[in-house]
């Protein structure tokens, strides 16, 4: 146990890391696609108004 | 005139009913293979045709600067969608009890004139399904979903534009395997053998190449998704591939209060299921990459 105590992880230097992030996407707010409001189809009636970007 | 059904999705299910003669009501479109019988819905609507205003003593708690809107009362959640065509109020407003697994949509009556409506049209529907995910430990995912067999289940992560749909359409050609959802995929815990497994399942919110199937598979690998001119897998860092899932995941935002399962969840994904990067050109050569993954099926790089 004592070996195990002093085998040490390896050192992994600390890195940063961007996330791409779709806001617009993530919050169900906007059409799925340009062509077909909704998701992904005809019939979707959020064309009646909300619609503001592709989404799918 | 009763109008009922129930819409299933990944197990979980939300019932609508009405009894307003007057008002024509039925699920639309690819929603129609998600009806399901003999369950027990886990939150049951009835369908009013009435113009409905949110409370003033109703707190916002999230506005999508789209469609709908989100407050919360004392008792209830209100989630209401707008439109330019109708300023003075919602044109559908559902409300859903704190306390009980029901609640109320209310159509404003000119929406629903001289029409059959789905009173759970997109994205109402998604978003009383997501609340039902997230509290039940499940995930909702913006990924193509492929069963691909004897290969186990496939998670195609990727925002909009990443290739979903493409690299769907290069699987089915492949024939490698059927896409249970090009657009949003749901992950649960199941039962099994020696303890529980993650399972995927389809959605009715396809993406452009429309695949839509109710029914879901053990899921066995999660790839992220890019364009590159030579397709190639590629290993992250778990606490790498654990935000890019959390940035591909449709959290309840109306519901902070269940935000933590979701965020528990995902670390539990990323632990028990293999996770790589697929950057891929939209050829032939796809699929079989992916059927030639051999990596072992519990192993995920931690590096952080």
């Amino acid at each position: 146990m004592a070996a195990d105590l002093k085998r040490k992880k390896p050192y992994n230097k600390p890195t940063l890391t961007q996330v791409d992030l779709r806001p617009d996407e993530a919050v169900l707010g906007a059409c799925k696609t340009a062509s077909a409001v909704g998701p992904g189809g005809g019939d979707c009636n959020i064309a009646l108004g909300g619609c503001a970007t592709a989404g799918s | 005139m009763l109008s009922a059904w129930t819409l299933g999705v990944a197990g979980w299910s939300i019932s609508i009913v009405s009894e307003d003669a007057d008002l024509r009501i039925a699920p639309s479109g690819v929603s129609n293979r998600f009806c399901v019988t003999d369950v027990a819905p886990d939150l049951v609507l009835t369908v009013r045709r009435e113009v409905r205003r949110i409370s003033e003593d109703a707190r916002c708690t999230f506005d999508s600067g789209g469609v709908w809107i989100s407050h919360e009362t004392a008792t209830d959640f209100w989630i209401s969608l707008r439109s330019a065509l109708f300023l003075s109020a919602p044109y559908l407003v559902a409300r859903i009890s704190k306390n009980q697994p029901t609640g109320e949509l209310y159509v404003h009556p000119n929406y629903a004139q001289g029409r059959t409506l789905d009173p759970l049209e997109y994205p109402l529907d998604e978003l009383l399904f997501l609340g039902l995910i997230a509290k039940g430990q499940g995930l909702e995912v913006h990924a193509a979903g492929v069963d691909a067999g004897p290969h186990g289940g496939w998670l195609l992560l990727g925002h909009s534009g990443a290739g979903k749909s493409t690299a769907s359409g290069l699987l089915i050609e492949s024939g490698l395997g059927e896409i249970l959802s090009d657009d949003r995929i749901v992950l649960r815990r199941r039962d099994s053998k020696g303890g529980s497994e993650w399972w995927m399942f389809g959605t009715p919110w396809h993406g452009t190449g429309a695949h839509a199937v109710p029914r879901g598979c053990p899921l066995k690998r999660i790839y992220v998704l890019s364009h590159a001119p030579v397709t190639r897998l590629g290993e992250l860092p778990r606490s790498v591939f654990t935000a890019e899932i959390v940035a591909r995941t449709f959290h309840p935002l109306y519901a902070p209060h269940v935000l933590a399962y979701t965020l528990k969840s995902i670390e539990h994904l990323t632990q028990d299921v293999p996770c790589r990067t697929l950057a891929f050109r939209p050829d032939r050569e796809m699929p079989w990459v992916l059927a030639s993954d051999s990596v072992p099926s519990t192993q995920n790089i931690s590096l952080g």
